[in-house]
Formats: structure tokens, C-alpha cells, sequence
């Protein structure tokens, strides 16, 4: 049998850059990615569909349970649809808890990319010292909310902890570690020779094609879409503070959407969260953290009511929106969850398009996509009608292999 | 489009004054949190099913929106409507000024269509394909898809996860799975 480019290569049901399934599948010519298409749903699991018989404060807990990442941005954004349907105002105090801790994920999120992302390079020692660094912040969330993952920290009408004297002190110290930490973690991910070299230029995402695909978050904002729901679109404490939305420019380079770009917008953003929780945690007002303590009267009031809204929050992949209709009864009558890679994940095709197998890793880990939130990559050699699948590892070595030929 | 930010009221107005009597209904929501108490708004328009591809085009030329996604629901087991919201949001990227603009819908069962907005907003027929896998509506315009992006590529046919009466999941497919094992598969993964 006569073999003839292009060529079809499957890859997954494993995600070839994370450890989530996802199938893509690649036309390429030799080494180069002509075209790409990608299958999610390998994992679906009905999360809506179990919503529709559970009343809103078992939803909360189910929400949770969205994404292992995301442990506060699901909750957070039903929550306010929710409390915007019922009419309940959310204590100030509880608002800028709900700051600091959407913050404090939004830290450990992107480090635990960053770690990731230097995983898929070749680099791990980077990766190692990355994820040794994102602990700090995990004790934290631990120390605030009693869990590492899947925080149970938001409830309909506020917060369900307070933050403990003993906890300020945790954070404080932990946010004068990751400022002296800031520089080196840049100096490693930024002005590495190799990192420049396998980043700059690969998998850009045009400005037009980010606003034609509604893209959100730091994949958005490597692109020039300065879009930011905590600038843009004021909820919580966010209305408080000055921000400014943080776009590659913040590194003193031109805009080229490229992955690069997206490294730096993560980068800076870390730095941007440290400072929002510094200036919440001066000004945290005084006062109760729930709206009502007693979930029997929460309930009733949610049994009470009827309407609809929508909840939305920047999450550290972009904005998540929750859409909640209500009719007079235990469980709402519709919930439509909207997740941030949701509004990502559709832009593979085009930022694969012309790529590297080898650089495929990096490439499809750029956008942080959630499997988990929204739900394989296949790459096909066409021509013959040959499918080869590429499991995980021998593309990662294939990564590997580029980036050990490029230190030579 | 203009660059001109104009009021909540007054993208409402403009916007059911060119829809005309396919308006059936809009209001304006305001929700303020934090110590300072700066609003956030949600414009919601009720219209026409037929009007939904220019009430796209007229928001346009507002400004370049931002599609969060097209969600839906099933109105109930007895009603003959599906209920479709266009979640869009405008002046992104300007401090303090974005407003979610909500078109929401009434599809009949019986002929669940909707037009694609993909010649106005490429990007959307990710969102697209979804109402068409969870809820059964076809989407004009939109060449059939090559496989399932949201369900499992064995999901049957004809049953939809969102809906409420004879097409929603029946419960052999969620209750005593342990007695009754995997469902047989068409997926025999053609390796080589």
C-alpha cells in the first residue's frame, strides 16, 4: 500500500496535552498540521439533566463538582443567578470573601498551568518547582475554605466561612512569598531562550478570529481582546477596585496572540490576583457572610420565586455564565451551565492549522482548556487512508525530542 | 456600528423600535454588589421566532457583541414550545459598561428550526450544534455535523438530554445500569 500525504492522525480519546479525554483529529503533510477537528463529550455526564430534579442549595454542592479546578467559579456564577431570581442581597462582608477566594484560585489555576504547560516542553524541573510554589496557595485555600479542591465554600445568599484571624496571617505570608517569587517565575517562563523559541509564533490566534469565536479570558486577552468581566462588568467586590485587564503589552512587546503571549498574560495575572486579595483583605468589611443562616428559609424563598437570570464570573479560563429559570418550585426549570473553555475549546482548528506535530502539546494546553467544564484530537496523515493513533506519551516525547535538538 | 456607548434604555429602544411588532415583551435588570454599589445591567427582549437573524444583525451594528451562548429548555412535558435564549453581551473592553443582551424565544416542537447566525458570528456554531444534540432543534444553514461534540458518539438517536416529553432520556438508560451492563456500541474504534 502506497503511502501518500496528507495523512489522518487520530489522537486520544486521551488529550494529548492533559490528562483529560478529548479526541482531535489532524490532517498533516509530513510534520505539518493541515487541518484539525476535535470530538469532546467522551465524558458527558449529565450534570444539567441532574440539576433539573435537585432544589438550588443541592445544586450549589453539585456545581462544585463542575470542574476539579474551578472550585469556586461554577458556584459563584449560579449563586448570583440564583440570589438575582429571588431578590436576595448578599452581605458586603460575603462579597469580598467570594473576591478573595475567586483570586486565590485564579492563582493556583494558572500555576498549576504554567507547571503544565512546562511539562509539555520538556521542562520538568520547571515543572516540579512550578507545582512545589502552587502548594503555598493550595494550604491557603485549605486553611480558608477546609478543602483543597471542590471549596463548598459559596452558598445561596453569601459565603458559609468566614475568614479566621488565623487564616489572615497564612495569607499575608503566602502573598509575600509569591511577590518575592514573581520575578523568578517570570525570569524562568518569559526569558528562557528555549521557551521563547517554541512559543513565539506557534498557534496564534488572531485578534478577528478571538472576536468571531467569542473567545474569553487570557486566551481573548493574548489576543488584544482587552474583554474582562471583573474591568467590564462590575459584580462582587471586583466594582471596588481599580483594574485594568491585563494584555501581553503588560510585558513591553506587541500584541501576536501567539502562545507565548498567552504565558504572559498568565504570568502578569498571578501578580494582578496577589494585589486584588492585599487591597480586599485591607478593606473587608465587617458584618454576617450569609443572608440567612437557616437553609430551610433559603429554600422557601427560592420555592417562592420565579423568573430568570443569568450569573456570570471571570474565572481564571474566562467568563463563566450560569443561565437559571425558576417557576414556583424545589427545582429550577431550566440550568444551562456555560463554561469558560466552553467559548475556547472551538478554536483549536484554527490555531493548529499549519503547527508542528511536536508542538501540538503546547499548542492545544495554550488555551487551559477544562475538559471536565465543557466535557479527543485526532491527527490524521491523509492520503492512503491511513490512521495512526498517537497516545499521549509519544507525542509529549515527540515535544521532548524538539525542545532537546533546540538546547544543541 | 458606533462608537458612541449609549444607555441601557437606549440600546432597548433602538432595538424594539427596528423589531417592530415582533417585540413581545423587554425590561431591563440591574443587579449592584460590592461596598460601592455599581450596577451591572441585563437588557432581556422577548421576540418573534422569525426575527431572531435580524435582531442579531440590528445588535451588530450596535457594536461587535460577544456571544456567551444560545442556552434553551424545554417549557414542560405538556407544553407544544421549547423556550432558546441568545445570551450576548455588548461594550466589552470598556470599563464598567458592559451589558448582557438576552433575546429569548419560543420554538414550537412541532417544527423546531432556527435559522444559523454562523454568516454574522463564525463562532457560534460550536453553541449551535449544541441545541441541536440536547434539545433536537435544527439549525438551518448549518451543514449536518460529522459527529457529536457534546454527547457520546453511541448516544442514540432521537432522544434528547434537555427534553422533557417523549424524547427525554427514558429511565432505562439512567436507573439499574448495574443489572443491565454497557449498552452495545456502533464505536468499534477503526484502527488501521
Amino acid at each position: 500500500m502506497t503511502k501518500k500525504a496528507p495523512y489522518i492522525v487520530p489522537i486520544g480519546p486521551i488529550h494529548p496535552a492533559l490528562k483529560e479525554p478529548v479526541h482531535i483529529e489532524l490532517t498533516v503533510v509530513g510534520e505539518e498540521v493541515i487541518s484539525a477537528e476535535f470530538t469532546p463529550g467522551q465524558t458527558h455526564r449529565g450534570i444539567e439533566w441532574m440539576g433539573l430534579s435537585r432544589n438550588p442549595v443541592q445544586i450549589i454542592h453539585l456545581t462544585d463538582r463542575i470542574c476539579g479546578i474551578c472550585g469556586v467559579t461554577h458556584s459563584l456564577a449560579f449563586a448570583r443567578a440564583v440570589e438575582q431570581i429571588a431578590d436576595i442581597a448578599v452581605p458586603e462582608r460575603a462579597d469580598y470573601i467570594r473576591t478573595i477566594i475567586a483570586e486565590f484560585e485564579r492563582i493556583q489555576s494558572h500555576l498549576l498551568w504554567a507547571g503544565v504547560a512546562a511539562h509539555e516542553l520538556g521542562f520538568d524541573t520547571l515543572f516540579y518547582l512550578t507545582w512545589r510554589v502552587r502548594e503555598e496557595v493550595m494550604d491557603v485555600i485549605e486553611c480558608i475554605t477546609g478543602n483543597r479542591v471542590s471549596y463548598d465554600i459559596i452558598q445561596i445568599g453569601g459565603v458559609r466561612r468566614d475568614i479566621a484571624e488565623v487564616c489572615t496571617e497564612q495569607i499575608r505570608k503566602c502573598l509575600d512569598n509569591y511577590k518575592g517569587l514573581f520575578g523568578k517565575l517570570k525570569e524562568l517562563f518569559l526569558e528562557d531562550t528555549v521557551i521563547n523559541s517554541r512559543c513565539k509564533g506557534i498557534g496564534i490566534l488572531s485578534f478577528e478570529d478571538a472576536m468571531a469565536y467569542s473567545t474569553v479570558g487570557p486566551t481573548a486577552r493574548a489576543s488584544g481582546c482587552i474583554a474582562d468581566l471583573r474591568v467590564d462588568y462590575p459584580y462582587a467586590a471586583y466594582g471596588d477596585l481599580n483594574l485594568k485587564p491585563i494584555v501581553p503589552t503588560v510585558y513591553g512587546h506587541d500584541v501576536n496572540g501567539d502562545t507565548y503571549d498567552r504565558i504572559v498574560v498568565r504570568i502578569f495575572e498571578i501578580a494582578q490576583s496577589i494585589e486584588i486579595i492585599e487591597e480586599c483583605l485591607t478593606n473587608l468589611p465587617t458584618g454576617p457572610i450569609l443572608w440567612e443562616e437557616k437553609v430551610a428559609k433559603i429554600l422557601a424563598a427560592c420555592k417562592k420565586t420565579e423568573g430568570e437570570a443569568v450569573g456570570r464570573h471571570e474565572a481564571p479560563r474566562g467568563e463563566c455564565l450560569h443561565y437559571v429559570a425558576m417557576d414556583k418550585a424545589d427545582a429550577p426549570i431550566a440550568w444551562k451551565v456555560k463554561a469558560s473553555s466552553y467559548s475556547n475549546l472551538h478554536v483549536w482548528p484554527l490555531i493548529l492549522k499549519g503547527a508542528q506535530l511536536a508542538d501540538i502539546p503546547i499548542i492545544v494546553a495554550s488555551i487551559d482548556p477544562c475538559i471536565s467544564c465543557t466535557d479527543r484530537v485526532a491527527v490524521t496523515d491523509v492520503g492512503a487512508g491511513k490512521t495512526k493513533i498517537f497516545t499521549k506519551e509519544e507525542l509529549t516525547k515527540m515535544s521532548y525530542e524538539k525542545t532537546r535538538r533546540m538546547q544543541k | 456600528m458606533t462608537d458612541k456607548i449609549l444607555s441601557p434604555e437606549s440600546v432597548t429602544d433602538r432595538l424594539t423600535t427596528i423589531l417592530g411588532a415582533a417585540v413581545i415583551s423587554s425590561r431591563i435588570q440591574t443587579r449592584a454588589e460590592g461596598k460601592e454599589k455599581r450596577e451591572n445591567t441585563n437588557i432581556w427582549i422577548m421576540i418573534q421566532r422569525d426575527v431572531v437573524h435580524t435582531a442579531v444583525e440590528e445588535l451588530m451594528k450596535i457594536w461587535y457583541p460577544h456571544l456567551s451562548c444560545i442556552a434553551g429548555y424545554d417549557k414542560g412535558e405538556t407544553s407544544p414550545y421549547l423556550r432558546v435564549q441568545y445570551i450576548f453581551s455588548i461594550y466589552g473592553g470598556v470599563s464598567a459598561s458592559e451589558y448582557m443582551i438576552i433575546f429569548s424565544l419560543d420554538v414550537p416542537k412541532s417544527d423546531a428550526r432556527l435559522p444559523t447566525i454562523t454568516d454574522l458570528l463564525e463562532g457560534a456554531e460550536f453553541t449551535e450544534r449544541e441545541k441541536t444534540e440536547y434539545l433536537g432543534i435544527t439549525i438551518d444553514g448549518l451543514a449536518p455535523a460529522t459527529h457529536k461534540f457534546f454527547l457520546p458518539q453511541d448516544f442514540p438517536d432521537n432522544i434528547y438530554p434537555l427534553r422533557k416529553d417523549d424524547k427525554k432520556i427514558p429511565g432505562t438508560m439512567v436507573k439499574d445500569l448495574w443489572a443491565r451492563g454497557r449498552p452495545p456500541t456502533q464505536f468499534d474504534g477503526s484502527e488501521e
